[in-house]
């Protein structure tokens, strides 16, 4: 089995606001093998960005990761000791200039979720890829050109080297989601976090960006934590999928069994809430409501307000993500709902869902 | 890398035009903009004309390339302004003389002398200097200041935020006029000259700039480009230099265009205050003050200063509207 490069652990990220604290990610666990993509699928407000962000330790005022370890080969992105009183960042954490020079960018860099504002309207977009080349990876200035003139034209750019002095007004959304890609590859990284970079593109250009991204993950080995809302990007090129809900993974597994041996009823309600070519269905059914304010998450299951199948025991047991299914190649299927716990969930009655529509 | 090796680097790969930050593209539209508009237009012809007879006499203070006829003669020093002939003696009497078209009036003088017989078209030409250059270079000074203190503000936030703007709201409590006497005065120790001016003025001007940047770095500072550069492991100094700067200062440079006016003005004030230009320098706001005296018996002593005045101001007032609405996207 490919080595491990990320690893994830119970992860908790908070933002102190005036109204209290929101508690954007809380205890997520979740890891990268090398050469692997891993969705984190969610609705908006799930928590997804806030996680990415923590990963590269991103988190801005009035927001600070408050627990948990990020371990990236070897190195403590995150981590915190127990002093007794209160929870410190341990010594070999990496220092802010340490994250800087030698892990953004060249080691994870990030593809943002707009096309249209994540390249700098003022600078040619052969210019910022040479710029992000030249930063992360030790080659002279020239060398950095033809690599960003080769990039480009390897995301599918044409004419790239006529077209590396233009402008990013003068390129269409597809083609600069190519160039952001371009950019993080460039830098050759060995992790990239696409954070939903193909949401803001139509149908036909999202497939061939994603088929692009298969091919050149294939090529470069790169591994991939994609984040999406979308189950369809999930089915398309993810390995192994985390669903989240309300700043916590719910489900999570590889990806064929998030399909076809789906354990948790959130998991199941955003199936159900997309047309699927393998199943015919007479209504889509969205989920009901909205998800609540992760200020102050409802007690026991957090789903359990939304929860078709909710029960009694749902309102006041905390569910444990735990394994529940075996897998055929050994890879951990685990979800965290009652109904594989033993708390009275089968003998309960059931719950009215109480939703506003 | 070190910032240097990026810039020569970047030099040297310059081939395709496309390195970089180009403002040629951007320019190109902009003045192309600017060329469709009259008003804006005729704004840059007065100020080309105002600058170049700046220009001129400050690299040649003969004067004798641009004045006619006997004139030159008595521009040729600050100290040495008189008559030799009609005025032998300096300090003996009146020396005032109308414009040509009024009784008294001589061709020699077209627009007359002033009180110690000196030419008022040489006075007038050679006080561009002083307005032009006082006018750009207190402008630059408060736009760097205000750029920096408003960018660093802006995308810092926080404590740093707190104190600079607190530091620049203090600044922009005292009326610019007060502020630069008292400092002009607390300078230069009870002698005052242009200079110390110039430096109140781009103090005074450092809030205007600074406050604008800052609400345009606020929201820049927001955009995926930045968040990319930072998860890109861009240094803080180098994403406020090359991405939040950049893209923050188009409207500042409007406001810097207009600001230029403001401080024409404020210095000709200071000037007739007796805190700007010293006599013998000639100097707009200086020429007023001494003419005021003669309000009645000659009125275009007063005249002609201020005309030199509203139409240098006038310039740069038309081209900073014209530039801001080239510069503004949503005016086709």
């Amino acid at each position: 089995m490919a080595e491990t490069i990320l690893e994830v652990t119970d992860l908790k990220t908070q933002f102190y606001t005036e109204r209290g604290v929101v508690r954007a990610v809380d205890g997520v666990s979740f890891d990268v093998k090398q050469g692997e993509i891993v969705g984190l699928v969610g609705e908006s407000g799930a928590g997804k960005s806030v996680t990415t962000s923590s990963v590269l330790r991103l988190i801005e005022e009035p927001g600070e990761v408050v627990g948990g370890e990020v371990d990236y080969m070897g190195r403590t992105i995150v981590g915190f000791e127990d002093t007794g009183e209160e929870l410190v960042p341990r010594d070999e954490m990496l220092s802010e200039t340490q994250m800087r020079d030698r892990i953004r960018g060249n080691e994870i860099a990030i593809i943002f979720q707009d096309p249209m504002e994540s390249l700098n309207p003022v600078y040619t977009v052969g210019g910022q890829v040479k710029e992000f080349i030249e930063l992360n990876r030790d080659i002279s200035g020239k060398e950095a050109k033809a690599e960003a003139i080769e990039m480009l034209r390897r995301v599918g750019i044409p004419e790239a080297a006529e077209r590396y002095g233009d402008y990013p007004h003068e390129f269409s959304g597809g083609m600069r989601q190519r160039v952001l890609i371009a950019m993080a590859l460039g830098c050759r990284p060995n992790l990239i976090i696409a954070d939903e970079p193909t949401t803001a593109l139509d149908v036909t250009v999202e497939g061939q960006i994603l088929e692009l991204v298969n091919d050149l993950q294939e090529e470069f080995g790169t591994s991939f934590i994609w984040v999406t809302h979308d189950m369809g990007v999930v089915a398309e090129i993810c390995d192994r999928v985390n669903v989240m809900y309300l700043g916590q993974i719910v489900e999570q597994g590889p990806v064929d069994e998030i399909f076809h041996d789906t354990q948790h009823p959130y998991t199941k309600a955003l199936l159900n809430s997309i047309p699927r070519p393998d199943r015919t269905v007479g209504d889509l059914e969205p989920i009901e409501g909205t998800m609540p304010s992760a200020r102050s998450p409802p007690s026991g299951c957090r789903f359990h307000p939304r929860c078709p199948d909710a029960r009694e025991p749902c309102k006041e047991a905390e569910p444990v993500f735990q394994q529940v299914s075996e897998t055929s190649d050994g890879t951990a299927h685990r979800a965290s709902c009652l109904k594989h716990e033993d708390v009275g969930y089968w003998e309960a009655d059931a719950l009215e869902v109480e939703v506003e529509k | 890398m070190a910032i240097g090796e990026q810039q020569t680097q970047k030099d040297e790969g310059g081939d395709s035009g496309g390195d970089g930050f180009d403002p040629n593209v951007g320019w190109r539209h902009t003045l192309s903009k600017i060329k469709g508009d009259a008003t804006a237009r005729f704004g840059l012809y007065v100020i080309a004309i105002v600058g170049a007879v700046a220009v001129v006499t400050t690299i040649d203070a003969n004067l004798s390339t641009i004045t006619f006829g006997r004139v030159d003669n008595f521009a040729l020093a600050e100290s040495v302004w008189y008559h030799p002939e009609r005025h032998p003696d300096p300090g003996a009497t009146e020396r005032r003389m109308p414009p040509f078209f009024v009784e008294g009036g001589s061709l020699e003088h077209p627009l007359g002398t002033d009180r110690n017989g000196r030419d008022y078209i040489s006075r007038l030409v050679y006080g561009t200097r002083v307005s032009f250059f006082v006018g750009i270079v207190a402008t630059a000074l408060g736009l760097l200041g205000g750029t920096i203190i408003g960018a660093v503000s802006g995308y810092y936030g926080g404590w740093v935020d707190d104190v600079l703007m607190r530091a620049v709201e203090t600044l922009y409590a005292i009326p610019p006029l007060v502020l630069v006497i008292v400092f002009t005065v607390f300078v230069s120790g009870g002698d005052p000259d242009i200079i110390y001016a110039v430096f109140g003025v781009g103090i005074a001007f450092i809030p205007v700039f600074a406050r604008l940047i800052r609400s345009r770095v606020l929201s820049v500072r927001e955009m995926d480009y930045v968040e990319a550069a930072r998860a890109t492991g861009v240094k803080d100094r180098d994403i406020l230099r090359r991405h939040v700067i950049p893209n923050s200062f188009a409207p500042v440079l409007v406001l810097a265009t207009l600001q230029i006016g403001v401080t024409i003005l404020i210095v000709a004030g200071l000037s007739f205050l007796g805190y700007g230009a010293q006599p013998p320098t000639p100097d707009w706001g200086e020429m007023l003050r001494i003419s005021h005296q003669y309000m009645h018996s000659n009125p275009w002593m007063s005249i002609w200063p201020g005309l030199a005045i509203l139409i240098t101001i006038m310039g740069f007032n038309l081209f900073g509207d014209g530039l801001q609405d080239a510069l503004d996207p949503r005016i086709k």
